[in-house]
């Protein structure tokens, strides 16, 4: 009874002495871009200053594709297009810590499709982000068949509460740098 | 995935002259067509392999197959068949793919 007692003061004068504080961990995760913008669209119009170019194009975020828009005015088209590349990553770069919250309407006109990921068939003939990149990294960069730049790709298929991963091959259907690709394989 | 490692370190125990079977009628199983290990020195007859898992598959009637309408056991077969043949493809292609 003594021992029971003794043992109950010192716990509660332990609690009493105890300190409490709150302890903050921030981390930062560096964001891992694949590969170079891709599937750019983009709508030029004359300005009063040059050209205004709107550009919409898919950059691969962390194994994530997103839609990422720049718009941007210059002398010359390509200057104008080459900045709006720039505006569009340097604003998908600082949406993890947005120093303010904005809010506007725009209305977009013209013939920019709207990309995204979805099941695909051999022979399909897609954007290069319709398709996610490999989940090995290994089996990520771009390679070399028949002379055309190609990459393989993984898709994911959840049907009856099963996660099905394909995987296959998509290539570019000419040598132009903005071509679209083709799907060559998919098993 | 192994296979493309092997492909590229190019330092396959397995015997590389493995036995082809033109005569046969219908497709080899599984199990030997996991047999099949390729390495970078299948290479130089990279045709003649890539044919004769093609006919595989052909033989099997799984060529040019959607792979969501295969059963188990034929989709398993395909993706052995397709990672023989794309290993050889990208990797005899593109030897430097591979090193670190």
């Amino acid at each position: 009874m003594k021992r029971t007692l003794i043992a109950i003061v010192c716990f509660s004068a332990g609690l009493a002495a105890a300190e409490c504080y709150v302890r903050s961990n921030i981390k930062v995760a560096r964001q891992s871009i694949f590969g170079a913008p891709t599937d750019i669209q983009r709508i030029v119009t004359p300005d009063a200053k040059g050209f205004q170019c709107v550009l919409r194009y898919r950059l691969n975020i962390n194994t994530n594709w997103q839609t990422v828009e720049g718009v941007a005015t210059a002398k010359t088209e390509e200057d104008a297009c080459a900045r709006a590349i720039d505006v569009g990553r340097a604003s998908i770069l600082e949406e993890p810590a947005p120093k303010t919250v904005r809010s506007d309407t725009q209305m977009v006109c013209g013939d920019i499709t709207d990309i995204r990921v979805h099941p695909v068939q051999i022979n399909d003939v897609i954007w290069e982000s319709e398709v996610d990149i490999h989940t090995i990294p290994a089996e990520r960069p771009y390679f070399q068949y028949k002379r055309t730049q190609c990459r393989m790709f993984v898709e994911r298929d959840n049907k009856a509460q099963n996660l099905y991963l394909y995987q296959g091959v998509i290539c570019r259907e000419n040598l132009s740098a903005h071509s679209k690709w083709r799907v060559v394989d998919k098993y | 995935m192994i296979l493309i490692a092997i492909l590229a370190s190019g330092c396959s125990t397995a015997p590389h002259q493995y036995q082809y079977q033109y005569h046969a009628e219908s497709a080899i199983g599984i199990e030997q067509l996991k047999a099949i290990k390729v390495s970078n020195r299948d290479c130089a007859n990279i045709d003649r392999t890539v044919s004769y898992v093609e006919k595989q598959l052909q033989l099997r009637g799984i060529d040019s197959a959607h792979p969501e309408r295969l059963s188990a056991s034929d989709a398993e077969y395909n993706t052995t068949a397709k990672i023989i043949i794309w290993s050889l493809r990208i990797g005899c292609n593109n030897p430097n793919r591979y090193q670190s």
